[in-house]
């Protein structure tokens, strides 16, 4: 038996966590069936279909308007056929705008930006509803998995933020606050490099691996994506998506269209199911990326994005406040050669590439690029020099770190190193002695190795 | 017209779906249970459709074309069959036993990639079935991606 329904009882089956299954036909009769990778409500009576690689569902309701489709809530499992007639083909405009974002997120997870794009929103009106499968009872309902966002937490957070003193501070207590306070256990913070090219990893809070260092294109993936566009990015069926994308991945490269590659890094939180990712922009410029993930499905929502954006603004705030105060440096300790202590017996392998400014430690790779370098040049100074205070400002000045003249984000790269460091429980640390200054700490003997 | 390892792939817990038509040409989406090859040099199988499923069962006339897709709930490879419809039966205690295992290795399947409950799936997957036989005339790549849609070779068994 089948019950008719409305537009309304079908809100949670269009997120794409179950994909919707369509039946087409030839105008003489020839059936063809097949799931869809995005299916939108336009309104209360039409639906947008999505085609990507001209399909033969789209030839078919060229030449026969009808169409059945079928949707399945993943709250309740109840199962619906929709009856649908085809109008129109929409190949720009706000729907069609709409249903791209979806398979742009899809294509950005599988790194396929360039080959993979909705072609085509097919509009169809929904003539009728059927329920064909209710269980007949409520169903575990997931929880959003944090508490709700409430304004007086949401300011508590603002006011803990706005007694940091540096940028680290700003990091690790934004983190931990959005955990303490709002809930988000997992969350990250990705500053975009100089050229604006690459998201690196500054912090991390609530991952089993801090992953600082880590990096992803902008356009990759949904911090990368967010980025691209400077707008929040919120999926909440990743494990659905990310199967979808690598099948169409696989696909592309069996036809040559596209190299095998690599695929972006995905969350090192193994069952992560939803992402929102909130652009950091300061003085209408994007500075990064604040990340949140869950384990549980569609977690996210607006009330979501509207503190994240919030706190991805003071971050922002405290990025460019950074780089303002690029040249200030403490007075109080000479930055003159001091003696280095002792270093214990081991020996430490340092090797560096200058290629791509990798650096490797006792073989085990450490970071890359202007970090990289940066390191380089610290071990340097240390064992020609026996160099161990330093300031930002002279490290401005090392032409060997290939820093752009505007805007360098050395600030930044090396809260990234010595966090790194720290997390790799390195023989070399950087601790921080006053505003625009550290020390390098070193507790073997070094042995340095450098390549082309 | 089929190999063994297409054969695997349909005898596999991938998931059925039946396209078919009335004779207006109306298209029906509706889902099977089970899917087995017959006779894989003439391309004769055998598909258990939903016994609630009226429209399904009704457009299954003998001689009717259907469209008959598998899609691996892991990997998303995915086959479209269309064929003639040779006949509809009444179920057996084969078509049974086809269909208990089927649904344990399709929403098995479903659990372990996707997560989703055991209990709900068991009782989405609860349900009496038809098996309806069709010569196969055509099969198409229906993977996602740019290949969709595109006619698979026929292969000698």
């Amino acid at each position: 038996m089948t019950v008719d329904a409305t537009m309304r009882d079908l809100r949670r089956c269009f997120d794409g966590r179950v994909p919707a299954v369509i039946a087409t036909s030839s105008a003489a009769g020839v059936p063809n069936i097949t799931y869809l990778s995005a299916v939108h409500p336009v309104d209360e009576e039409r639906v947008a279909l999505s085609n990507q690689f001209m399909s033969k569902t789209s030839r078919n309701l060229a030449e026969n308007p009808h169409a059945s489709l079928m949707l399945l809530d993943p709250f309740n499992y109840c199962e619906y056929r929709l009856t649908l007639r085809y109008e129109r083909t929409d190949r720009r405009g706000p729907v069609f705008e709409r249903l791209r974002e979806d398979v742009d997120r899809v294509a950005a997870l599988a790194g396929m930006r360039d080959v993979f794009r909705l072609r085509s929103a097919d509009i169809c009106r929904v003539e009728r509803i059927e329920l064909i499968r209710d269980l007949g009872t409520s169903m575990p309902v997931d929880e959003r998995g944090h508490r709700p966002v409430t304004l007086a937490a949401s300011a508590e957070l603002v006011r803990r933020i706005s007694r940091c003193a540096d940028l680290e501070s700003v990091m690790d207590v934004a983190l931990v606050g959005l955990d303490e306070l709002l809930g988000y256990r997992h969350s990250s913070v990705m500053l975009l490099d100089e050229v604006g090219a690459r998201l690196f990893t500054i912090a991390s809070h609530g991952f089993p691996a801090e992953g600082v260092g880590s990096e992803v294109e902008v356009g990759e993936g949904v911090a990368g994506a967010a980025a691209d566009r400077c707008e929040p990015v919120r999926v909440g069926q990743l494990r659905q998506m990310r199967k979808y994308s690598h099948s169409v991945r696989r696909s592309f490269e069996a036809s040559t269209q596209v190299g095998p590659g690599l695929d972006v890094p995905l969350p090192e939180l193994g069952d992560t199911q939803s992402r929102l990712a909130v652009p950091a922009l300061a003085r209408g410029e994007l500075a990064g990326v604040l990340v949140v993930d869950s384990p549980i499905s569609l977690a996210f929502d607006d009330d979501d994005e509207a503190v994240l954006a919030v706190v991805a603004a003071l971050v922002a705030q405290a990025i460019d406040n950074e780089r303002s105060n690029a040249d200030v440096v403490d007075r109080g300790t000479s930055s003159a050669p001091v003696a280095p202590r002792p270093p214990s017996g081991e020996e430490t392998h340092v090797r560096f590439f200058a290629g791509d400014g990798s650096v490797f430690l006792d073989g085990d790779y450490l970071i890359r690029g202007v970090a990289g370098r940066i390191l380089w040049s610290l071990v340097q100074r240390y064992l020609q020099e026996a160099q161990t205070e330093f300031t930002n400002k002279e490290l401005r000045l090392d032409r060997s770190l290939d820093l752009p003249g505007f805007r360098d984000n050395l600030d930044t790269r090396l809260v990234m190193l010595k966090r790194r460091l720290d997390e790799r429980d390195a023989p070399l640390r950087m601790e921080r002695t006053g505003r625009g200054r550290f020390r390098l700490e070193v507790a073997t003997a070094l042995r340095l190795e450098a390549h082309d | 017209m089929f190999d063994s390892t297409t054969i695997e792939f349909f005898h596999s817990g991938c998931a059925v779906l039946i396209g078919s038509t009335d004779a207006d040409a109306t298209p029906h989406a509706g889902r099977g249970w089970g899917l087995t090859v017959v006779d894989a040099t003439a391309g004769r199988v055998r598909v258990l459709a939903d016994a609630a499923d009226e429209v399904t069962l009704a457009n299954l006339r003998v001689g009717s074309i259907v469209a008959i897709t598998t899609a691996s709930v892991r990997t998303l490879r995915s086959i479209q069959l269309k064929g003639r419809v040779v006949s509809v039966e009444a179920a057996t205690e084969v078509d049974i036993a086809k269909q208990q295992q089927y649904t344990k290795d399709f929403i098995g399947d479903i659990h372990e990639t996707d997560g989703e409950p055991m209990e709900m799936l068991t009782r989405w997957s609860d349900c009496g079935v038809v098996p309806f036989v069709i010569d196969v005339d055509d099969s198409f790549d229906q993977t996602p991606g740019p290949s969709a849609g595109t006619r698979m070779a026929v292969t000698d068994s």
